[in-house]
């Protein structure tokens, strides 16, 4: 008897917190999420350096400091491995622009995925890069790999005004889906957000990268240094646009030039038939 | 025209004797900061000499001509003869080379100098700029920001890394012998080497506006003690 | 040019003779250099003192610069060589009977005038330009200062000087009197030829940027804006790139009208003729679009960039050394009177020997660091651009006075402003280079970070003032000239070249109906043989 009256109010308790359960359901905000805050600070924090002795681990063991990867432009992903959205979607378009592009990886440039997420380690990694299935053109050239000290990670993305967070109802990170070009140097050179970004963003961004602040370039043909002096960063859209100045000076530079040009070629006709008209009236006197 | 030849070659090689004072900073010792404010001074020093020399000769020549050459009869007329194919090539020529022999001496030590201007050395202090209409805004790493008052400590070579948020600006440190633009959207950069405790005027090279000459500030060099200090009362604040 | 020979008002208006042409030039040029000389007088008080002086407003004095900096080049020195000299001289000195086209010569004439009258609007609008004459952006986009006028005032005169270039150009080349040979042209005919070359070539990229600047401004275009994908840095190299090439627009017809004076004040044959017209004019054509970096040395270009105009740079001593021997060489052997204008034509020498030297450490990369933007550089521009072409223009005009007007000047008064315009120079831009090295920078309302500068200021305002009473004797002098001159001979400096051989003034078609046919041996700076009319 005692039981059954226990399971009657268990039931009705049930039914309450179900139907409470309910209600609250449609109360949750659809997302907390305001994307100003991860929004990178790029006026202040372009051109700073970065520390050079952190520490990272591929995924097959190798240690590595972030500064054996700076002898050419770095494209750097901050990125983490137990995320199935974003993130691979960031490398795979990453991987797919440097598939489309001229430089020669290795030679030309590095790239390094790192993970700000404090429970990837080399298994979660060792899977994300089986997933990724980045070409082998690229793998030399393309590290993944987690920090060894995840104190380094910390204050890596926090010298690069990077911001995430964890968000436990999504279960993601909310955080910039931006590459970071370096310099060789070690400087910050480029934030491209992956959103719209083409083929040509990322080849003139390492090449932006490559011009080293002492103005030593690792890349010397004179294509890629008229490419460059072609475009110029748009801060508000986030890609390179056509430096339309310089094309409007060159123009106006050749119109000149064929002005003098025209006119000298004019006068120059004018001048022979004046000389045939003055021989042609001459033979008539 | 021997002569000439002659007195030419001689300038020449004195010329280029000289040039061991100047690239004598190459010889310095090992692991030193060579100071681009001392380079600049003594290769100004240098310049200036030379050109002096020159300034000096040319117009001694000039002179002499003009008052040698006075007319002296209302019906006299010069007496320059056309020159012979060969001195017209002479006078083109030797002329030609001893300029641009002395063009390459003085690039080639501007680059040695540049080379020093340009390359801040490992281990700098870097200092953020950020130039506005009109004050300077230096922040150091950690936080601490100062407004108008360049407080760095002696002994330490000091780079700056600058931009601006508005117009062209120029950071000019008349002492220290330096000075680069500060755009929006790009960042420039340079170092100077502050070695004793002073006060410095620092002041706006590039024309800004109204207050243009009302944007100067003061560079404090302080001992390193005392500069520590100071940042980490900043740094908290 | 049948109504030549009256000399209404309204004859003068609607003039085609190049003479008249030439003349009016040289009214709107000194008017435009009397207005900025006030302007520059108005600067040098200002900084008399420590705080303010005269105005308390630095918007206002900030257009005065504006004013001095862009009227001297656009309406003085442009116009008066290219326009007052290269109009009157050139046809002459090549026996033509007036230029190419006589009606775009008029049109080119009052685009000028339109030109002048618009930078004396700055005096008018509510909102007169601050921007300098560099206009370098974002400060010339974001300023409440009227930008527009400076844009329009640099396009005017742009157009004026394209139309007179066309225009010289096509007259030097074919109308030339017959036997008038490429190698018996004068010096002078060689500097104008290679000015307007490069103002033709380089013109148009000037008119481009203050176009976009323009556009910038007032229409919202981003071109100059980094925040929207322009970049700063390009206005700045299109503006430097027409604007270096200018020094030389100036340059070259000033050193070919010096060169006119001495050769015939020493009566004497320009000493290597041939290697000044090539390895002079013409290298420094050739070089002049590759050295504009050196205006940058500071601006955060590419330091490769940097380095490699500052060996070009360096280079342009080669030319500018030739004509300066060739100059100097003509002395020598020489039969000198020393003439107002050949005064003007021996302190030429010395005031751009000063100039060029100083541009020496300037031109040095790692040197200019440290006095680029400062007022080292404003005295070793007046010195080597702004003077030494102002002794130009005041000797030439000397020097032309008697020819344009019939009569002489007074030699006393052309004497005295000649030393007055010459102590005052040396005492104002002498002291300029000490104010410079000790870091003084330029375009300053105010000092007061530098206080112990505050004497070596006075000095320079003082200088200033010299030069005022320097320029207000020459007016009278020409004034005095015109009004109580006595009347002057056909060939008073007993020159050999072409222009001297005609009535002062000359009459419509310029040789009084001679048709000229020039001899086989014809040498414009022959005095080693009897002269001749032609």
């Amino acid at each position: 008897m005692k039981n059954l009256f226990l399971t009657w109010i268990m039931a009705v308790v049930l039914c309450f917190y179900s139907a409470v359960c309910h209600a609250e359901y449609g109360r949750v905000p659809k997302s907390e999420f305001d994307p100003e805050t991860i929004k990178i600070d790029e006026e202040k924090y372009l051109g700073s350096p970065v520390e050079k002795n952190y520490v990272f681990i591929n995924e097959k063991g190798r240690e590595f400091t972030l500064g054996d990867m700076l002898d050419k432009p770095l494209i750097l992903v901050l990125s983490y491995y137990a995320c199935d959205g974003v993130c691979s979607a960031v490398n795979a378009s990453l991987m797919n622009a440097l598939s489309g592009i001229g430089l020669k990886p290795g030679r030309d440039y590095r790239a390094l995925t790192v993970s700000f997420d404090r429970n990837d380690g080399l298994e979660s990694l060792a899977m994300f890069k089986k997933h990724l299935q980045i070409p082998e053109r690229l793998g030399a050239a393309w590290e993944l790999a987690v920090a060894k000290n995840y104190k380094d990670m910390e204050s890596l993305t926090r010298g690069l005004g990077y911001n995430f967070f964890w968000s436990t109802r999504d279960r993601i990170f909310f955080h910039p889906n931006a590459l970071v070009f370096l310099s060789p140097g070690g400087r910050v050179v480029r934030y491209l957000y992956t959103a719209g970004m083409s083929n040509k963003d990322v080849e003139l961004s390492i090449l932006d990268a490559s011009r080293d602040q002492a103005g030593k370039s690792n890349i010397t043909d004179l294509g890629s240094a008229f490419l460059i002096a072609c475009y110029s960063y748009n801060f508000k859209e986030g890609k390179y646009s056509l430096n339309y100045p310089l094309f409007i000076g060159a123009g106006s530079l050749l119109s000149g030039v064929a002005l003098l040009g025209i006119s000298m070629v004019v006068m120059a006709r004018q001048g022979r038939n004046q000389k045939k008209n003055k021989k042609q009236m001459a033979n008539d006197k | 025209m021997k002569k000439i030849f002659m007195a030419l070659t001689a300038a020449f090689m004195l010329h280029t004797a000289s040039a061991k004072s100047v690239f004598a900073n190459e010889g310095r010792k090992a692991g030193a900061i060579a100071d681009p404010a001392e380079g600049w001074s003594r290769l100004f020093h240098e310049v200036l000499v030379d050109v002096t020399i020159m300034g000096v000769i040319f117009a001694a020549i000039t002179i002499y001509y003009m008052l040698k050459y006075k007319r002296k009869s209302p019906d006299q007329v010069g007496s320059c003869k056309k020159l012979s194919a060969a001195q017209m090539w002479g006078w083109a020529l030797i002329p030609a080379f001893v300029f641009m022999a002395d063009d390459f001496f003085l690039a080639a030590n501007t680059w040695s100098l540049w080379n020093i201007y340009r390359k801040p050395p490992a281990g700098s202090y870097e200092i953020e700029v950020r130039a506005e209409m009109w004050s300077w805004n230096f922040i150091y790493p950690g936080g601490a920001a100062a407004v108008n008052e360049l407080r760095v400590p002696a002994g330490k070579p000091i780079a700056l890394r600058m931009t601006s948020s508005d117009v062209v600006h120029s950071l000019y440190l008349s002492d220290f012998k330096v000075k680069e633009d500060c755009m929006p959207g790009r960042v420039t950069y340079y170092w100077f080497y502050p070695k004793v405790p002073g006060e410095h005027v620092l002041t706006c090279t590039e024309y800004c506006g109204a207050m243009h000459s009302g944007m100067y500030g003061k560079v404090i060099v302080m001992p390193q003690e005392e500069f520590d200090n100071w940042l980490k009362k900043e740094t908290k604040a | 040019m049948s109504a030549h020979v009256k000399s209404g008002f309204k004859e003068w208006i609607f003039t085609t003779d190049h003479k008249r042409i030439g003349i009016l030039y040289l009214v709107g040029s000194i008017t435009a250099f009397c207005l900025s000389g006030i302007m520059a007088v108005l600067i040098r008080l200002e900084l008399w003192s420590l705080g303010p002086t005269i105005t308390d407003d630095p918007t206002t004095y900030n257009v005065w610069l504006y004013m001095h900096g862009a009227v001297m080049i656009l309406g003085f020195q442009i116009p008066a060589l290219t326009g007052w000299f290269a109009n009157y001289l050139a046809p002459l000195q090549i026996g033509a009977k007036d230029v190419a086209f006589p009606r775009l010569n008029a049109f080119s004439l009052w685009l000028f005038w339109a030109g002048v009258v618009l930078a004396l609007l700055t005096f008018v609008v509510p909102d007169p330009p601050d921007v300098m004459w560099t206009g370098y952006p974002p400060y010339s986009v974001v300023t409440s200062g009227n930008t527009a006028l400076y844009s329009f005032t640099v396009l005017v005169m742009g157009f004026s000087s394209i139309a007179g270039g066309i225009n010289l150009i096509a007259t030097i080349i074919f109308m030339r009197a017959p036997g008038m040979a490429w190698g018996k042209l004068n010096m002078f005919i060689w500097t104008v030829l290679a000015a307007f070359t490069i103002q033709l070539i380089f013109v148009p990229v000037l008119g481009s940027a203050v176009t976009m600047v323009l556009f910038d401004k007032y229409l919202g275009a981003t071109f100059f804006n980094p925040g929207m994908g322009g970049d700063v840095l390009i206005y700045q190299n299109l503006f430097w790139f027409y604007s270096h090439p200018a020094v030389y627009v100036i340059l070259l017809p000033g050193i070919g009208m010096i060169f006119e004076i001495v050769a015939t004040f020493s009566r004497n044959r320009i000493f290597n003729f041939k290697v000044a017209v090539y390895g002079g004019v013409g290298v420094l054509v050739l070089i002049t679009g590759e050295v504009w970096v050196h205006h940058l040395y500071t601006s955060g270009l590419a330091d490769w960039l940097r380095v490699f105009q500052m060996v070009t740079t360096l280079m342009i001593s080669v030319p500018v050394g030739i004509l300066m021997i060739s100059l100097v060489g003509t002395l020598r052997g020489g039969a000198i009177d020393y003439k107002t204008p050949m005064l003007y034509g021996v302190g030429f020498i010395f005031v751009f020997l000063v100039g060029g030297l100083t541009g020496i450490p300037l031109a040095m990369a790692s040197l200019d660091l440290a006095v680029h933007d400062t007022h080292f550089v404003v005295a070793h521009f007046h010195f080597v651009m702004a003077v030494s072409m102002t002794f130009a223009i005041m000797g030439g005009t000397y020097y032309l006075f008697p020819k344009m007007s019939g009569r002489m000047y007074s030699e006393t008064l052309g004497r005295t402003g000649f030393w007055l315009f010459l102590i005052g120079v040396f005492v104002t831009f002498g002291t300029m280079f000490f104010v410079g090295l000790d870091g003084m920078p330029r375009r300053y309302y105010d000092y007061q970070m530098f206080p112990q500068l505050e004497n070596l200021h006075k000095v320079q305002t003082i200088g200033t003032m010299i030069i005022g009473l320097a320029v207000i004797t020459i007016l009278i002098s020409w004034i005095h000239g015109l009004v109580a001159g006595e009347k002057a001979p056909s060939n008073p400096w007993g020159s050999r070249s072409l222009e001297w051989d005609t009535t002062s003034p000359p009459g419509p078609g310029n040789f009084g109906g001679r048709s000229i046919v020039v001899p086989d041996d014809w040498d414009p700076y022959c005095y080693d043989k009897p002269g001749r009319t032609l």
